[in-house]
């Protein structure tokens, strides 16, 4: 009798094959190959037109730079989330929450006069503030599951699940409610924000913001230092990996849980009102139906992708982007050749669906030898 | 009496067997022989490779080189399953069973992995079967969960039998059991020793290997020093081998032992509980109104059968744990489920007998988790701990490759080693110790005890001394409380206790 088995060793050593960047690129390569032979096997697309799509997506860069500074945010969000074992799947609403946040601000408080003002000084300072406000809001949007896992032992993924259709509703009620724009040409939306208060276009780089390059690059400087520099952040850590010894150490696991919840929630929302001030200027009715680009969901992918290693979330920013572009690039070129029933957006995930296995399973390679053992 | 019968033969032998972990090189060309019919024991300080090459025979660990021959036959083992289809079966020092399981869904767990079925009904009589062979009762019904220690150990070696074992590996496990109990164990072993089955007991206690072992191999920083014959037995030259020519102190030389310094003398009050009461984690009742008072700089030691309370003793004292009833105060003030901020905030160490548990995180380096209970600064510096580090690795002999390792790389004795070192600093007013030298061997634990009564005598630090080592306690104690069932059912000064009255108090 012949038995087949494997023999799983944990790794001691790690080599150039199974370092982090390697890993992750070769996924990416290995991904692609296969959802070029999904793709060529189901749509008869050939290989040149495959790859040759996939490098004019990455040559004009442009139409990535603003998946890449949105995922870049909210992937940095999650993967803070993430150390804590706090595992944030409800970005999506904490997102919508930080537009929500910013609307108000601009249009239905009393800041909102700043806007209508010609003070330079005054309407940067507001618009910080804004921004600042929509991270705020996101963060207790973040909190209420926070608190239910830290006080009442509720786990949160669920709970932040649904949180993400409260939001949608919440912002439709208030988009076709009390919010409803009069300048709209009969849409259900709500009206644009003053001018002054939209955030200012690179020129020669109409994707990109100053103030949100700006932020990117602020938000993952101080994730980093807060992770790898700061007692809070050990605190956070401790929190993901051993939350007893983080308890007998002197602290309360669930303030530290509060805390995590709160923060991965913060920089969300700043993705949220930066997007509405710098982007969208207005908020959509039906925003549940796509109208997010559902960043906050694509950015779990990115935070998984980066081995929930705060040093990898932009790499990995930069390969969920270029999927995501390539996939609706894709479109264009199947226009016609999808079977009927399936929709353009299925080719984005199943380049993102192929890349991440083969990345899981890279994974378990990285961090173990598997050897094929066959006895007669 | 326990010479090897004339027919015995090599049941098992191990060839350079080579084991690296990251850093560390746990086995460096190991070759040992077992025969049949024999008690062999494996002896060596923390780290030596006793249990690396336990868990190597187990088929637990796959060796980097080296062979393995079964009855003559070379083999690989791929998983415990594997070696147990050879009859070699590992005891682990902390009980493997699944806490929700039944003894009875255990053991079957095990049988069915291993291609053995057998029906539900006979194997409950089984199991009862074996488990009087030890003297003892147990439900198969019960969930592993209620079992005390001992009762999981003797679930343990009850499976064992079931399973056919021809080599038993036990790894530490009579450490702590109370002498009766164990004098069961070894009755039992010479037992399946005449069956003609083959006992490989691991252990630091160098009484224990004399008294019981047939053979002993001495292990020493991966390498086998030399396997010693019954007849060459003698503790003081494997002492020598396990260590060198190391010195440690013997206990006499304890500070303040022979001078009684305490006695007659009032000691302010630290630590009072008053009718303590608290439930385990499973909600059952397991402290039922302890009252203590534990002065200054003074050591108590709490002696007791596992499972007596003694876990949530602990847990209570660091703040761990939150009480049902009852008031703690320390040092004048209510601390009563204030949590571990405001205890260890006073000052106040722990020591447990499972640090990756309650102290450490393993998937975070060794600095990180001295990190965790330095300093309060918002920034944290990480230059200055790493040396703090280096300092505890070259002070307490913790071997490891580097501050950044991770500690879950560590052998259980330099995770317990570091432990000491990083909680020591930390007892300012007090240090609560628990099961702390169930991982540490012989020179270090000599080295801890000595040190605990320094910190009581010289610092004026209070120790509570929770074991269930009972020589140990009645080293180092000033006065010992007996736990049982959650009670402290005795209290006696040091000078002059009865050895026996104690044991009796914690079999009650």
């Amino acid at each position: 009798m012949v038995k087949v088995g494997f023999v799983v060793i944990r790794r001691t050593k790690q080599n150039v094959l199974t370092s982090t960047p390697i890993v992750i690129l070769g996924s990416l390569v290995l991904g692609l190959l296969i959802s070029c032979v999904i793709i060529w096997a189901t749509m008869g697309i050939d290989i040149v037109s495959f790859f040759g799509t996939f490098y004019q997506t990455i040559v004009s860069y442009t139409g990535l730079l603003e998946p890449l500074v949105f995922l870049a945010i909210i992937g940095t969000a999650i993967t803070i989330g993430f150390y804590g074992s706090f595992w944030n799947v409800g970005a999506e609403g904490q997102y919508v929450m930080g537009m929500l946040g910013a609307i108000f601000l601009t249009m239905f408080s009393p800041l909102s006069s700043v806007f209508t003002q010609d003070n330079a000084l005054l309407t940067a300072l507001s618009k910080v503030v804004v921004v600042v406000f929509g991270g705020l809001l996101g963060a207790a949007w973040s909190l209420i599951p926070g608190m239910l896992k830290a006080y009442a032992k509720v786990t949160e993924v669920p709970v932040l699940l649904l949180m993400n259709y409260i939001a949608y509703n919440i912002s439709d009620y208030l988009t076709a409610g009390p919010w409803k724009g009069r300048y709209t040409y009969g849409y259900i939306r709500t009206d644009l924000i003053p001018e002054s208060a939209r955030l200012t276009v690179i020129p020669g780089l109409e994707m990109l913001r100053y103030e949100v390059l700006a932020a990117v690059a602020l938000i993952i400087i101080i994730a980093y230092i807060f992770l790898e520099h700061t007692k809070l952040g050990l605190k956070v850590k401790f929190l993901g990996t051993n939350p007893v010894a983080l308890r007998s150490s002197g602290y309360d696991d669930r303030v530290i849980t509060l805390l995590t919840a709160a923060l991965s929630g913060f920089v969300v929302g700043l993705a949220g009102s930066l997007r509405l001030l710098g982007y969208d200027y207005r908020l959509p009715y039906n925003i549940g139906d796509g109208k997010t680009g559902f960043y906050g969901y694509t950015a779990i992918l990115v935070a998984w992708l980066s081995f929930r290693d705060i040093r990898y979330v932009l790499a990995s920013a930069l390969i969920v982007a270029s999927l995501n572009s390539f996939g609706y690039r894709m479109q264009m070129l199947l226009k016609g050749l999808l079977p009927p029933g399936l929709s353009a957006y299925a080719i984005s995930l199943v380049l993102i669906g192929v890349t991440l296995i083969v990345y899981t399973i890279v994974r378990v390679l990285k961090e173990y030898t598997v050897k094929l053992v066959i006895k007669a | 009496m326990s010479f090897l019968p004339n027919h015995s033969q090599i049941v098992l032998r191990v060839s350079n067997i080579v084991k690296k972990f990251p850093g560390v090189t746990a086995l460096g060309g190991v070759s040992l022989e077992l025969y049949s019919g024999e008690i062999h024991s494996l002896l060596g300080e923390n780290g030596s490779g006793k249990s690396t090459l336990a868990k190597v025979i187990a088929g637990i660990y796959s060796p980097d080189s080296g062979a393995i021959e079964v009855q003559g036959k070379p083999v690989r083992f791929t998983s415990p399953a594997d070696a147990i289809r050879y009859g070699i079966f590992y005891i682990p020092q902390a009980p493997s069973l699944i806490e929700n399981l039944t003894v009875t869904e255990n053991i079957l767990l095990v049988l069915k992995s291993c291609g053995l079925l057998t029906k539900v009904g006979r194997i409950r009589e089984t199991i009862e079967e074996e488990v009087s062979k030890l003297g003892y009762r147990i439900d198969p019904d019960a969930e592993a969960s209620r079992l005390s220690y001992t009762q999981k150990q003797i679930v343990e070696l009850a499976k064992a039998s079931i399973l056919g074992v021809k080599i038993l590996i036990v790894d530490e496990v009579t450490t702590y059991l109370p002498k009766v109990v164990r004098e069961s164990f070894y009755r039992y072993m010479r037992h399946i020793k005449d069956e003609g089955k083959t006992i490989v007991l691991i252990t630091h206690k160098i009484g224990e290997a004399v008294d019981v072992a047939d053979r002993v191999t001495v292990l020493r920083s991966g390498m086998v020093v030399r396997t010693l014959e019954r007849k060459e037995l003698n503790a003081d030259m494997i002492r020598r081998l396990m260590f060198g020519e190391r010195v440690f102190p013997s206990r006499k030389e304890y500070p303040g032992n022979s001078t009684s310094a305490n006695v007659g003398k009032e000691k302010m009050e630290l630590v009072r509980l008053d009718d303590i009461w608290a439930n385990d984690d499973t909600g059952n009742v397991a402290l039922r109104g302890v009252t203590l008072r534990v002065g200054r700089g003074e050591v108590l030691g709490v002696a007791g059968i596992s499972g007596n309370g003694q876990k949530e003793l602990a847990e209570v004292l660091v703040g761990l744990r939150d009480v049902k009833r009852g008031h703690y105060y320390l040092d004048g003030v209510e601390v009563t489920n204030r949590g571990t901020k405001a205890i260890r905030a006073a000052g106040v160490g722990f020591i447990p007998e499972a640090p990756l548990h309650y102290s450490f995180s393993g998937d975070l380096s060794l600095v990180e988790n001295v990190a965790i209970t330095s300093s309060n600064n918002f920034f944290i510096r990480w230059s200055s701990l790493a040396a703090k580090v280096r300092e505890f690795v070259s002070t307490y002999g913790i071997s490891v490759a580097s501050p950044k390792t991770l500690v879950k790389v560590l052998s259980g004795g330099n995770v317990m080693r570091l432990a000491v070192a990083r909680e020591l600093e930390l007892s300012k007013k007090m240090l609560v110790a628990y099961n702390a030298t169930r991982s540490l061997d012989e020179m270090f634990s000599e080295m801890f005890l000595s040190t605990i009564r320094t910190l009581a005598r010289r610092d004026n630090i209070t120790v509570v001394y929770i074991s269930e080592s009972l020589d140990e306690v009645l080293a180092v104690s000033d006065r010992i409380a007996v736990i049982s069932s959650g009670k402290i059912v005795g209290l006696f000064e040091r000078e002059g206790v009865e050895r026996d009255t104690v044991e009796k108090l914690m079999v009650m």
